[in-house]
């Protein structure tokens, strides 16, 4: 049973979208929906932890906050510098929720 | 009166307080603490340099403090004091952990603060919450009945601003009607090093009432002082912890003990003495005053 963390990402959002169009269209019965949503929690964990191969790294300048409750983890940070290789990204302030990656809902 | 001025120099800049516990060993064993000038120029270490740069004008109340101190005690210990000058030993305390507790008189949401507050974390298993402050470095911990516990402060002023800080910050952003009750010192730890090794079997065997030494179990005497409720870990290198309700509970219990680790002291061998600089330097170079001068302890037992 994984989180339900990834649905509020581009694609989790994009398939959200889809699905309710599918079902505003009565194409789709929400039961089944709420189904695909489950099987995207399985399936984007798996993909995330077996099929990923690239690693970046990130530094940031300052931890100016960070909140654990209900084994989330939430870091604000500012002065973030992404690197893989060569300088790939910055950032001026970045959130970070982390959960458990072994623990069940 | 002597306490009130080298707290003087306990509440300067440093960040680490330290006391200095000027401790003489007098003939018939009793202690006296006797503040000099020229005594606290040898002292090392930075913040006592801190102290000694800014206090002038406190070095010299010492001084002249001195000088009445010697004319009010009785004639022939004064003459004593001032003129053969008696092995005159300096004992830097320094203090590592100053533990409060108050009161915010008001019910706390916990998974609201949790939810909702800065640094903060909620674990549901141990039914509090955990926010750590930047400056005073503390880590408050806070029940739902309104308990607030603070530790990991060096002094016990900062322990009150901190907690003030803890308070206003209910108060200001989660918005609760917040009343300061009950501020207490609950805990103090402190730590110094003499200038000599002890034998601590035979200092265990002379106080077997106060005293307890099972080296099987833990390589230090703990000598318990019921008048200052204090316990402190006296160890072979000559470093000694105390825990008490107050720093000034911490410096006399110091001072209480000098005489008695001083008649079972053994001079440091050459290894010893490069263990010591060597520790000093950790703890003077990294700016941290946690429990480096306990890592020496274990690495000695005789």
């Amino acid at each position: 049973m994984a989180h339900q963390l990834y649905r509020n990402t581009t694609i989790g959002h994009c398939l959200q979208e889809s699905l309710d169009e599918l079902m505003q269209y009565d194409q789709l019965p929400p039961a089944l929906a709420m189904k695909v949503l489950l099987q995207f929690d399985k399936a984007i964990s798996a993909a995330l932890a077996n099929r990923v191969k690239s690693r970046l790294s990130f530094k940031a300048g300052k931890l100016n906050t960070y909140r654990f409750c209900d084994n989330v983890w939430t870091l604000l940070l500012t002065g973030v510098e992404f690197k893989e290789v060569q300088d790939v990204a910055k950032a001026d302030r970045m959130k970070i929720v982390a959960m458990d990656g072994r623990a069940q809902v | 009166m002597h306490l009130s001025i080298i707290s003087e120099f306990r509440t300067s800049n440093s960040e680490d307080a330290r006391l200095m516990a000027l401790v003489q060993p007098l003939a018939s064993g009793n202690v006296m603490t006797n503040g000099s000038a020229t005594n606290c120029s040898a002292v090392p270490g930075k913040a006592a340099g801190a102290a000694l740069g800014c206090d002038t004008a406190a070095a010299q109340q010492l001084s002249s403090d001195t000088q009445q101190a010697a004319d009010h005690k009785s004639g022939a210990a004064a003459a004593g004091e001032a003129e053969e000058a008696p092995v005159e030993e300096e004992v830097d305390i320094t203090i590592n952990n100053v533990v409060c507790s108050f009161s915010v008189r008001c019910h706390l949401d916990l998974r609201y603060i949790a939810m909702n507050g800065d640094n903060v974390e909620y674990r549901r298993e141990n039914g509090m919450v955990t926010m750590k402050l930047r400056k005073p470095y503390t880590t408050a911990s806070m029940w739902s009945s309104g308990k607030i516990t603070c530790t990991g402060l060096t002094s016990e002023p900062a322990a009150k601003v901190a907690a003030r800080r803890v308070a206003r910050y209910l108060q200001k952003r989660l918005n609760y009607q917040t009343r300061f009750c009950n501020f207490r010192v609950v805990n103090v730890l402190g730590t110094c090093t003499m200038p000599f090794a002890i034998k601590i079997a035979d200092f265990s065997q002379k106080y077997p009432r106060l005293a307890c030494y099972e080296p099987e179990l833990h390589p230090g005497v703990t000598f318990r002082i019921k008048e200052f409720k204090a316990t402190l870990k006296v160890f072979s290198t000559g470093s000694i912890t105390v825990t008490a309700p107050s720093v000034a509970a911490v410096q006399r219990a110091i001072e209480h003990i000098f005489p008695l680790v001083n008649e079972f002291r053994k001079e440091r061998t050459a290894a010893d003495l490069a263990a010591v600089a060597a520790s000093r330097a950790r703890r003077y170079g990294s700016r941290d005053s946690s429990e480096s001068d306990l890592d020496d302890d274990d690495s000695d037992i005789d």
